[in-house]
């Protein structure tokens, strides 16, 4: 509160002693005029005489009532006078106004008659606490002419007069309660807007804040009212915004244009920066705008909560995009990915986008067929499990398959409802690969095993039958036919001995390689199949170029020609035909043989073809050994030469094998 | 058709069948031979009468051949001992000698019998070249 303003504390001194004086002076009239007002009452008096600067004034009774009359009429107050039974006995104009009632009509009426209905009794009540001679006060309702109801405020006293009878004094309070209301509504607003935590301006038409709330004056640090909005609050719209950079003016909103949202910055001369997010719109009346109203909302915090999110967020995908292995996050409402690592693109050869695009639905579809019923179960368990990890193959970007392992757990809503599907994959083609190589290095080690414990039970009867062979072969006394299948037994003998030689491995070659005729190497297989080729009527043509020789183990060449022989044959249906075709090639490291063995049998699955020199693969299910082709290939590649194949389902296949020729066997 | 005996061939295999052909081949083909069906007759035939060529199998019961090949390299330093086998583990056992020091020509079963004649007559050629240089020296 603003009390007066001391220059010294003597200065107020001086005042208070001042003030002193007067209280004393008052107070002795106040005595003065008490005995004066008990003498009049108590009928002692006759005359006043009131001594005043322009000369002493006599005041009798009959003056007084007289006056007293003139300032009851004059009074802004209701007034009447009461019987002992409350019938008004007088009153003044004014009450006659104030209830817009006319005096005949209040006069000799009961006074209860003037109050509500409701309120009668209460006000009765009131007649009778003062008739008891305890003045009373009190807030009524009367009802007027025109049966309004007015808030008054009633005051009631004995008049101490001789004989009982009471003094009424009624002042109208209608003004007076919608002042009030004016006030608590005003009030009302004030605490609305203190409560509010957006600061708030509100600025008359040149732009002065005229009200402020408490917010604002926490934000800013002082109360703005009175001062124009922009030098109280210094703004500059965001950066990113459009006219980033720039000050805020409340001219836009003077002219009718609603800000809505606008991000600014509080330039404050100490601390940092305040980021507001500004709301302004016109206050408009019927003779145009009048001001505006501005809402300010810190985000500060919020922005930089935003900010520290965006951080972490940026760090988080920094981590897993620089993951080797593919991250993935699904949602298993819609079925599309909401979010895939850029390593997708090494690992399934597709951009994040295209997987982003596809959905699931696509992916499995690239599943390999053999895997999908183990994957799409894998799938439905994981909702249960919660977490789980599956390898399987997946077709990728460029055709290939690739073998994966999925690790994925289940994301749930508070009613355990699965909602995401996280997972990281990982290509483990390698790993696999590594496996399968081990496995098969595991199954060679043990066939060797297998071969090396029945190779001495082999070898020792092939060496006693060669012997005997060898024996009847030389004995005088055996005719020519004879002698002529013992020669074939030997052959065959030698056959033996080199396939289990090479089939097995397990000796060191002690022969040398010698000038081979491969004309000699196939007309003798040829010749050892002919039975079962009539008996299946397979017509084996063959084309023989005037090739050279090559250095070759000839057993070893015999049985790469009997592999791919009986091959071609088992594929071959009655009828069918087999070509073998012996053709010279240059090539830039020398002249070549190459050797053909093409058949119109059922052909190779394009799936099989890349496998068939592969060790254990076979297609004979009971009657392969799955070595055959990888034999054929091991003595092909032992003599420098090549094998390759090709094959088309329900045409045929095609074996062709390049060898070179030895500068030895050319010499010969 | 009778030839002259050309010199004097020990054949030692556990399997009889083995040892009794091979010696049969090698009689016809001029050799004076002898077979035996184990190491321990073996040392006891070498002791009684010294071949020029001892023909042995590796894989026997009892004393087995590489070590009969080192004794004898040991008591008879000319004799010649040719190896051969048909199991898988000779070539270890061999691979195991030749790092003591003992280095030792093998043949892998089975062996054709012109090749096997082929190969004795090529290493008693040597020893006769090897006896007729000393002889010159």
């Amino acid at each position: 509160m603003a009390g007066p303003a001391f220059q010294s504390y003597d200065e107020c001194r001086r005042e208070i002693e001042a003030l002193r004086l007067k209280l004393a002076e008052a107070e002795n009239r106040l005595a003065e005029a008490q005995d004066v007002i008990a003498a009049i009452q108590a009928g002692e008096v006759d005359a006043v005489v009131v001594s005043r600067p322009e000369g002493d004034q006599v005041f009798t009774l009959q003056g007084a009532e007289y006056a007293y009359r003139t300032l009851v009429e004059a009074m802004n107050e209701g007034a009447a006078t009461l019987g002992v039974d409350g019938t008004v006995l007088y009153c003044n104009q004014r009450l006659s106004d104030v209830l817009g009632i006319p005096l005949e009509q209040i006069i000799g009426s009961p006074v209860a008659n003037l109050a509500v209905h409701r309120a009668k009794h209460e006000f009765e009540a009131f007649l009778a606490q003062a008739r008891s001679g305890e003045p009373c006060r009190t807030e009524i309702e009367f009802l007027t002419g025109d049966s309004r109801q007015i808030p008054v405020y009633v005051s009631l006293r004995d008049m101490k007069l001789g004989e009982p009878a009471l003094c009424m004094v009624v002042t109208d309070l209608t003004e007076s309660k919608k002042r009030e209301e004016l006030v608590a509504s005003g009030r009302l607003a004030t605490s609305i807007l203190d409560s509010a935590a957006e600061a708030i301006a509100v600025c008359d038409e040149i732009g002065m804040i005229i009200s402020a709330n408490e917010a604002l004056e926490n934000l800013i640090g002082f109360n703005p009212v009175f001062q124009t909005f922009e030098s109280a609050l210094p703004l500059e719209l965001n950066a990113e915004s459009a006219g980033g950079g720039k000050r805020f003016s409340i001219a836009e909103a003077m002219r009718g244009v609603t800000v809505r949202g606008q991000e600014v910055h509080l330039v404050r001369k100490h601390g940092h920066p305040v980021s507001l997010l500004l709301t302004a719109s016109a206050i408009k009346a019927s003779s145009g705008i009048v001001g505006c109203v501005l809402t300010m909302t810190d985000i500060t915090e919020r922005k930089r909560a935003e900010e520290a999110l965006r951080a972490s967020e940026a760090r988080f995908r920094s981590v897993l995009d620089s993951s080797r292995d593919f991250i993935y996050r699904a949602d298993l409402q819609t079925g599309h990915y909401e979010y895939v690592s850029p390593s997708v693109r090494n690992v399934m050869g597709f951009s994040p986008e295209e997987l982003l695009s596809v959905g699931q639905k696509v992916s499995l579809a690239m599943v390999h067929p053999d895997d999908l019923p183990v994957v799409q179960a894998w799938l439905a368990r994981l909702a249960d499990t919660g977490e789980g990890e599956l390898e399987y193959r997946l077709r990728v970007g460029n055709g290939e398959y690739r073998w994966l392992s999925n690790h994925a757990s289940i994301t749930k809503d508070s009613a355990g409802r699965p909602l995401y599907r996280n997972g990281s994959v990982r290509d483990i083609t390698e790993k696999k690969t590594a496996e399968a190589a081990l496995l098969q290095s595991e199954k060679l080690a043990s066939v060797g095993r297998m071969a090396s414990t029945i190779a001495h039970e082999i070898n020792n009867p092939l060496e006693t039958i060669g012997n005997v062979v060898y024996l009847a072969s030389t004995d005088a006394g055996i005719s020519p036919a004879a002698k002529s299948y013992l020669d074939i037994a030997v052959q065959e003998l030698d056959r033996i001995n080199h396939i289990t030689r090479q089939t097995l491995a397990f000796h060191r070659d002690t022969s040398i390689p010698i000038p081979v005729d491969l004309r000699e190497s196939i007309e003798g297989v040829v010749k050892f199949f002919t039975p079962r080729l009539a008996s299946r009527d397979v017509d084996v043509t063959r084309r023989y170029a005037d090739v050279g020789r090559i250095m070759a183990f000839g057993s070893e060449i015999q049985q790469v020609v009997s592999n791919l022989l009986s091959n071609s044959m088992d594929a071959t249906p009655a009828r069918g035909r087999i070509e073998i075709r012996l053709a010279q090639t240059c090539g830039n490291d020398g002249d070549k043989i190459r050797l053909t063995i093409a058949d119109t049998g059922s052909g190779i699955h394009p799936h099989q073809l890349a496998k068939v020199f592969e060790p254990f693969f076979t297609t004979k299910e009971m009657h392969g050994t799955g070595l055959g082709l990888w034999v054929t290939k091991q003595i092909v590649e032992k003599h420098g030469g090549t094998i390759r194949v090709r094959s088309k389902l329900g045409s045929g296949t095609v074996f062709s094998i390049v060898f070179p020729i030895a500068e030895v066997a050319k010499a010969q | 058709m009778p030839k002259a005996i050309k010199a004097t061939i020990l054949v030692v295999d556990d399997e009889p069948r083995i040892a009794d052909t091979l010696a049969i081949i090698l009689r016809q083909a001029g050799y004076a031979v002898h077979a035996v069906y184990n190491g321990e007759d073996a040392l006891a035939s070498i002791a009684a009468h010294p071949p020029s060529l001892v023909i042995m199998d590796v894989v026997m019961p009892g004393i087995d051949g590489i070590e009969v090949a080192k004794l004898l390299r040991e008591a008879h330093p000319n004799l010649l001992v040719l190896l051969f086998s048909g199991n898988a583990d000779t070539q270890q056992m061999l691979d195991k000698a030749e790092q003591r020091g003992d280095a030792f020509e093998i043949l892998a079963k089975p062996v054709p019998p012109p090749q096997m004649l082929a190969k004795i007559a090529s290493l008693l050629d040597q020893i006769s070249f090897s006896i007729a240089n000393q002889d010159r020296v």
